[in-house]
């Protein structure tokens, strides 16, 4: 009988109890990620969702280790395992050895929300591109721009033969996207990374992107992890879902679940913080949490949420609830989901 | 005492963790981690209190010469000495020459001699003078008791004038026109960089253009031509003044052009727009909303200009086209440096070049250092 | 009832040089714009970058002055003014009653006032109180929006991004205006804190009988908050209706596009692949021919590329399209999910 690899089943990448923690030579360090356990399955979407500061791009570039040297990782794994090599706990590696490189340059790509920061603004996007194929393939210079050309036009960009020789500047901000976007499929990544890739777009741009990324996911088989503040672009592009607050990851699981019953009071008052569209008649007030996100210094010892969390009752600002499950692939910290079942109890 | 430093402080701590800290405490407190600036800074403010203080400090006034002892070489200073009853203390003195004739050469050469040594007193009374040009005072920081006795501590020129006195004095010459040069770029370079920021069109067209052409003339020449021009029988204090006009001619276009910036960046930012919306007159807007964002800015160039300044009055000096004796200023005193046969006999006349490398390097990181503060925001 | 505001016939162009000696080009960042503000009620200004609807909101606070046309003002004495001509020191007293809040909160407060001085600032220019009584009515404004006067001896940069809006407001408020142009006010925002300033702005706007004009590019937003809705695109108003009615039946093709690429946070309603816009807004310096969007419209025809269609009225929608009445747009209140069409990105 065939021996399948390990790697091909199970998830593309694992996130164990991982804590990122940023030290500074004045101040107490700061803990800005707290034991995130992620999992992103092979060709899946994971939606990384939160409010500014919650940690969600550090927990991306900790996949990377694209960190600040300021910035540690004291405890957790980052288990990877591609289809056709051994996993590896990238949060072991050394950030600038050449296994971390590799899975930077040829496994995992990341894009961003400003395009404009990862291009060169002295080089064309053809070149640029055409320097990323050529450095993890054996081809001619003149393979590796039709390789280019054909990938330029795969991200629907026009006329991609011409564009080719365009400089990042001359391009309008929705192709410059388009033209990240096909500079990180260059190297066929097992994963693509993308943090905040539509925020500074219009909207009408932001449909045709997310389009876009759904169908190089389609076409790429690749796994996704998608970062944004927006859940209406959550509910657009994921088939998972985490929502982070100040450095935890509160409730996650599939995004139709997820959307559907919210458990943790964060994600409900997320949720109803959000204008519904509906008509006059019945429109709602919308529901705000109040307050402020406090600054991670000040992050509460228990629950993160407990200090602004309409229903915290005695643990939560002391003790920090462990997840719970509340659904099949549904995972919840909340004191209030622990007390309701009881002890054994397992929501299927 | 200690109590009260201590609860100042805590209300410092307060005030940054809410807030409340004005602008300047924040730029103060940036600033201070800047170590080297921080020393910079100390090393500058000494340098003008040496220039303020000047005929105080100074043991001689810089005319004051003996022909005895011309090319004296340095004494140094001893700081200890047995007295009489063999105790040993604080007891500074200098020793005395004895002159040797260089057959050879034909030249009288000075070798300290150990046998003979001259008290050094503090606050020894002397004829009097004015400090600073108006305070009448009889007595100088320090001397030596015996009115004919050689005092040298750095040497003295072809003349035999103390250099450490004339080093002194030029001190004030050098820094003041460096400040007074600066004080004049910053006038003309603000109200000009300002109006052309502030209401841009056709005035900034002309200004910038002027600007250009200013700064594409060769500077040194520039400065030559306009000394030149300057008439021979000018005195001393028209002099000064005509070469610290010299220097801003080309100074204020850099300052200009940092105001101008300022300026533009700020014109559109949201909050200067908002005072206009609140009504807010030009007057009001310029003062109370936009320079109070760049005056940090602004003194951190100026800082950075007045080392230029100084380099150019010690340049336009040494090429005689400057200040000329008898003002004594750190230019004119490198003149004198400019013979190399006098060099090698009497190298520490090259003392006041040494001075300026220090001041300009102090002064430049003094300039970084604010620099880097200024913006407490980081924006 | 009077207008509050009438915008007529505004035109703002703005001059580029190309290059050092190149010669200069006109953008035309506004076009013939027709305008009413009613009192009392939101006018939600929507429609992506570069469409005008800040430069509009400018021209109508005077920050702007438009090449031409008229911004008529109705003050409380019922005389009609015409805020285009005046000079700076005629603008003043009307500076009063038509105040800004801004999208940006971090640079829209002066980081070296305090935050009491921010906000005291309107009333010392217009000088309306001194002393005790300007304290109290500073206190007043900063309390209405939230934030503890005790907190107005610190700088902006203490405060989160949500406290320096509210802070903002305060400073709008102050001199009890009676328009608010409020330009992106909640998009800088998280979502939470948007949704406090959302509520903070209908209970301000209940208070003190205040009229917004809300410009904005997040449709939700717009749907939630305004009672009448102009869409812009490159320049130009192209539809304007109430918000039901626009948001029910969209009648013109780029407003039907806006509503839909507008993602809700609902997966069940996910787009399979969406209508669509082909290709990306044009650049406002090749403002295209005729109608404007054409180059991106489903339905257009040759009629579109060569004539400029005006807005016109069809029952309660005023639409500048050549097809409005035979078109057939879908809406955003449905709640199945969105059908899809297939795009292709067009050069």
């Amino acid at each position: 009988m065939p021996q399948i690899p390990m790697a091909a089943e199970g998830p593309l990448l694992t996130l164990d109890d991982l804590s990122i923690v940023f030290s500074s030579p004045d101040e107490a360090d700061i803990v800005a990620v707290r034991q995130v356990d992620l999992t992103l399955r092979r060709g899946k979407t994971l939606a990384l969702v939160g409010e500014s500061g919650c940690g969600k791009s550090v927990t991306a570039r900790a996949i990377l280790r694209i960190l600040d040297k300021s910035a540690a990782i004291p405890s957790g794994q980052i288990i990877f395992s591609p289809d056709d090599a051994e996993p590896v706990d990238i949060a072991t590696l050394n950030p600038d050895s050449i296994a971390m490189r590799t899975i930077r340059g040829n496994r995992i790509s990341m894009i961003f929300q400003e395009p404009m920061s990862s291009l060169s603004p002295v080089h064309t996007i053809g070149d640029q591109i055409d320097e990323m194929i050529i450095l993890h393939e054996r081809v001619t210079p003149k393979q590796a721009r039709e390789r280019t050309i054909a990938l330029l036009d795969q991200v629907g960009i026009p006329g991609p033969r011409e564009r080719a020789d365009a400089y990042p500047f001359q391009l309008s901000g929705g192709l410059r996207q388009r033209a990240m976007i096909a500079m990180a499929l260059s190297c066929n990544p097992d994963l693509l990374i993308a943090d905040e890739p539509t925020t500074a777009l219009d909207v009408t741009t932001q449909a045709q992107i997310l389009d876009l990324l759904r169908q190089l996911q389609d076409d790429y088989g690749m796994a996704m992890l998608f970062i944004t503040h927006d859940l209406g672009v959550v509910a657009e592009i994921a088939d998972d879902v985490a929502v982070m607050y100040l450095g935890d990851v509160v409730e996650q699981g599939d995004v139709f679940d997820v959307f559907a019953t919210p458990q943790h009071p964060y994600t409900r008052a997320l949720m109803s913080s959000i204008p519904k569209m509906q008509r006059k008649a019945e429109r709602e007030r919308l529901q705000p949490i109040q307050g402020t996100v406090p600054s991670p210094k000040d992050r509460p010892q228990g629950c993160s949420f407990s200090s602004r969390c309409p229903v915290a009752f005695e643990p939560c600002a002391k003790v920090r609830p462990d997840p719970t499950r509340t659904g099949k692939q549904h995972r919840t910290r909340c004191h209030l989901i622990e007390r309701e079942l009881k002890p054994g109890e397992v929501i299927v | 005492m200690a109590t009260d430093t201590m609860i100042l402080k805590e209300t410092q701590r307060k005030d940054r963790a809410t807030g409340r800290e004005s602008q300047w405490k924040m730029i103060w407190r940036r600033f201070r981690q800047h170590r080297l600036a921080l020393v910079s800074l100390w090393i500058v403010i000494g340098f003008y209190l040496i220039a303020i203080f000047a005929e105080f400090l100074a043991p001689y006034a810089p005319s004051h010469y003996n022909s005895r002892y011309t090319y004296a070489a340095p004494q140094g200073i001893h700081l200890f000495d047995t007295d009489e009853q063999g105790n040993w203390g604080f007891r500074p003195f200098v020793y005395g020459y004895t002159t040797e004739i260089d057959q050879a050469a034909m030249r009288r050469t000075f070798v300290l001699d150990p046998d003979v040594k001259h008290r050094v007193q503090f606050f020894i009374e002397t004829e009097p003078y004015r400090l600073a040009g108006f305070i009448p005072m009889q007595h100088r920081l320090f001397g030596v008791a015996e009115p004919r006795a050689p005092f040298y501590v750095l040497g003295a020129d072809r003349l035999g004038r103390d250099l450490l006195s004339r080093l002194i004095h030029g001190t004030r010459i050098s820094l003041s026109i460096g400040l007074v040069g600066v004080v004049l770029s910053l006038f003309f370079g603000v109200l000009i960089g300002g109006f052309s920021g502030f209401y841009g069109g056709w005035f900034d067209s002309i200004v910038q253009r002027t600007i250009e052409f200013i700064r594409s003339l060769p500077t040194i020449p520039l400065w030559l031509g306009l000394a030149a021009a300057m008439p021979r029988d000018w005195g001393a204090l028209q002099t000064y003044f005509a070469i610290t006009i010299i220097l801003s001619v080309v100074g204020w276009t850099e300052l200009a052009r940092v105001v101008r910036g300022r300026f533009l960046a700020l014109r559109t930012e949201d909050f200067v727009v908002a005072a206009q919306l609140d009504g807010a007159s030009d007057y009001r807007v310029i003062m109370r909303h936009m320079v109070p964002s760049f005056m940090s800015h602004i003194i951190a160039a100026a800082t950075l200009a007045i080392p230029g300044m100084i380099l150019a009055e010690t340049a336009l000096s040494f090429l005689g086209l400057g200040l000329q004796a008898p003002i004594v200023s750190w230019g004119t005193l490198l003149q004198e440096a400019q013979n190399i046969r006098t060099l090698a006999s009497a190298p520490w006349l090259l003392l006041p070049g040494v001075v300026v490398v220090i001041v300009i390097l102090a002064m430049n990181f003094l300039g970084d250092g604010l620099r880097d503060a200024a913006d407490p925001y980081g924006r | 009832m009077n207008d509050l505001i009438r915008v007529e016939n505004l035109s703002k162009s703005f001059t580029l040089r190309r290059g050092l000696v190149g010669g200069l080009i006109s953008l035309d960042a506004l076009k013939d714009i027709n305008l009413a503000v009613r009192p009392g009620e939101t006018l939600a200004i929507v429609g992506e970058s570069g469409c005008g609807k800040t430069t509009l909101g400018r021209c109508i606070v005077k920050a702007m002055t438009p090449n031409t046309g008229k911004v008529l003002y109705t003050p409380e004495n019922g005389e009609t003014i015409d805020l285009v001509g005046l000079k700076k020191r005629q603008m003043k007293p009307w500076r009063r009653d038509i105040r800004m809040i801004f999208q940006d909160p971090m640079s829209s407060l002066n980081p070296y006032m305090r935050v009491f001085d921010i906000v005291a600032e309107p009333l010392r220019i217009h000088k309306i109180a001194k002393g005790r009584e300007l304290e109290d009515r500073v206190a007043t404004a900063l309390e209405k929006v939230g934030i503890d006067p005790a907190a107005g001896q610190r700088f902006p940069h203490a405060f989160s991004g949500g406290q320096r809006q509210r802070i903002g407001i305060a400073r709008a408020l102050v001199l009890d205006p009676r328009l608010v142009i409020a330009d992106e006010a909640v998009s800088a925002l998280d979502v939470s804190i948007q949704a406090q300033i959302l509520n903070l702005l209908e209970d301000l706007k209940d208070d003190f009988g205040l009229t917004y004009i809300f410009i904005s590019h997040d449709l939700g937003v717009v749907n939630y908050i305004s009672d009448r809705v102009a869409v812009m695109y490159l320049g130009n108003i192209v539809e304007l209706a109430d918000t039901e009615t626009l948001f029910e039946r969209p009648r013109h093709p780029y407003t039907e596009v806006l509503l839909e690429a507008l993602p809700i946070a609902d997966p069940k309603r996910r787009a399979g692949k969406r209508t669509e816009a082909r290709g990306e807004i044009p650049y406002i310096g090749n403002r295209p021919k005729g109608c404007p969007f054409h180059t991106r419209c489903r339905f257009a025809q040759d009629r579109c590329r060569n004539d400029r269609p005006e807005l016109r009225k069809i029952d309660a929608t005023e639409v500048a399209c050549h097809f409005a009445e035979t078109i057939e747009l879908r809406g955003a209140y449905d709640s199945a999910p969105r059908p899809h069409i297939s795009q292709k990105v067009s050069p």
